[in-house]
């Protein structure tokens, strides 16, 4: 776990240096939100649980959390998720 | 929208996923590349939309998550179709009506004509039904280059006509110019010719011998200048020459002016009563289902025909006629005195500036506006100058016989 938190981070280090989106070289996920209604996670691997109030995404380097009300799933290809409803909270 | 449509011609299903892990399918789907939208968590389970294709390719993913997928509903054109599979008179229905639009494309529906001023369009459609180029006519029949060049040899004021089809419709674009002007034929000898009675006020002879002067008074018909050119020398006649005479003559003319005004008239009062009429026109046979019985005395038909088109340029052989009938009164009215004599001059000035645009010069006049009991009389003449003289050919034959001696003299010399 440390060894990749370490070598994450020299990637992060030689990706700003050369000046590289670091979606690209170190493969983050994208998440655009429109207002609180509706989010488009970009670069996502897999979803981990899913219901009307919870929605969790794994990503790459993570998981991302979302509570909310009457969540939808809008689509989803193997690249990117649209996820709809009220979203309250983001967690990391 | 337009990935709905595609969607639904496409076909998709509506299914229910079930059992232990429906996440960990759904990560499979995704990873397989098949697109899934409108997921829903409902009641034990998940409820998604995918395409028939990709619901044909998840029966391994089922097995190995163990999830139980039902199939709830099918939605698309595909499945439609595969509904209406028995019934043939529907599906002869979309062939004929295929195929009637096709087999009507194969004519001219509609002959549009452009940019003409001069010559109406019913010259035109008259000239072109002569030449077989009528609505209902073949597409294949219609030769462009050939129509173009029958109508610029046909109609000489055309500069330029351009033919196009469109669809099932014929445009000839015209672009109209000047009348040529004809060719005198200044090697033929000619007299001039006066062609009004006047006074002579001006007369300017380039080529052959003038026979009036100035202040002579001339009538109708005399002859101004003469193409007949006498060589004379003292008196004696050297030589007999005959050119095409050619001068400016101004004279001073009367010119009559007479007008009448009743004072009574009849004007139109529109009643403000209408009735419509529409009636269908197939393949040039007007179908008139309503008939308005119209007791109307007196009445103006308004008649609009409208052709249907299918697009912008799909001409059908159908057209709709709208009639409108307006009815009206007439009444009988008076001019007061002070209207018919304004009425009256107005129509003086008119007749004053159509002479102006004549080229003639108005110099004075006298009219007298006498009103009677019942109507209204101008009666004068103006009197104008105007450039008078049309060229008159004749037969050197002819005149040359008038200088018999002359002549007879010089045939005996070449003989």
């Amino acid at each position: 776990m440390k060894r990749t938190k370490k070598v994450n981070e020299k990637k992060f280090h030689i990706a700003e240096m050369l000046e590289v989106p670091t979606d690209v070289a170190l493969g983050d996920s994208i998440i655009t939100l429109t207002g609180k209604r509706e989010v488009l996670i970009e670069n996502y691997s897999g979803i981990l649980e899913y219901d009307d109030n919870v929605v969790k995404i794994k990503t790459k380097n993570g998981r991302i959390e979302m509570i909310g009300k009457h969540f939808k799933i809008a689509y989803l290809t193997n690249e990117e998720i649209k996820v709809t409803g009220q979203i309250s909270t983001i967690k990391y | 929208m337009l990935l709905g449509l595609w969607k639904y011609t496409k076909g998709y299903v509506m299914i229910h996923v079930s059992g232990f892990s429906p996440e960990r399918f759904i990560n499979l789907c995704a990873n397989k590349g098949i697109y899934i939208w409108n997921l829903e968590s409902v009641s034990r389970g998940y409820s998604l939309c995918m395409s028939v294709k990709g619901f044909k390719m998840i029966r391994p993913l089922v097995k190995k998550t163990g999830c139980r997928v039902k199939l709830v509903k099918k939605i698309g054109m595909p499945f439609n179709l595969f509904r209406f599979r028995k019934r043939k008179a529907f599906l002869v229905g979309i062939i004929i009506c295929f195929a009637l639009v096709f087999f009507m494309s194969l004519f001219i529906w509609k002959i549009d004509i452009q940019g003409n001023t001069r010559i109406t369009d019913e010259q035109i459609t008259k000239f072109l039904t002569t030449h077989a180029y009528c609505s209902g006519m073949w597409k294949k029949d219609v030769d462009c280059t050939g129509l173009k060049k029958a109508l610029l040899k046909q109609f000489i004021n055309f500069n330029w006509v351009s033919c196009e089809i469109k669809g099932t419709k014929l445009i000839i674009f015209v672009e109209e110019g000047e009348v040529p002007i004809e060719i005198e034929a200044y090697g033929k000898p000619c007299d001039i010719v006066s062609d009004k009675n006047g006074v002579i006020v001006s007369i300017v002879t380039r080529t052959g011998s003038p026979q009036v002067v100035k202040g002579d008074v001339v009538s109708k018909g005399d002859v101004l200048v003469s193409g007949t050119l006498e060589i004379k020398e003292l008196e004696q006649l050297l030589d007999v020459e005959f050119t095409h005479s050619d001068a400016d003559i101004y004279i001073k003319t009367i010119y009559d002016y007479e007008d009448t005004l009743n004072f009574k008239y009849i004007d139109k009062v529109y009643t403000e009563k209408t009735k419509k009429d529409h009636s269908l026109v197939l393949f040039g046979k007007e179908i008139n289902l309503i008939k308005p019985s119209i007791k109307y005395e007196n009445y103006d038909s308004i008649y609009v025909k409208e052709d249907v088109s299918l697009f912008d340029n799909f001409y059908l052989p159908i057209s709709i006629i709208h009639n409108t009938f307006e009815e009206y009164m007439t009444i009988e009215k008076k001019y007061t005195v002070e209207e018919a004599t304004n009425l009256i001059h107005s129509r003086l000035e008119r007749e004053k500036k159509d002479i102006m645009n004549e080229n003639a010069q108005i110099i004075d006049e006298t009219i007298e506006i006498t009103p009677m009991s019942d109507k209204i009389i101008a009666k004068g003449n103006i009197i104008i100058i105007k450039k008078v003289g049309t060229k008159q050919l004749f037969d050197v034959q002819e005149r040359m016989n008038t200088y018999h001696e002359f002549f007879g003299e010089d045939n005996t010399d070449s003989q």
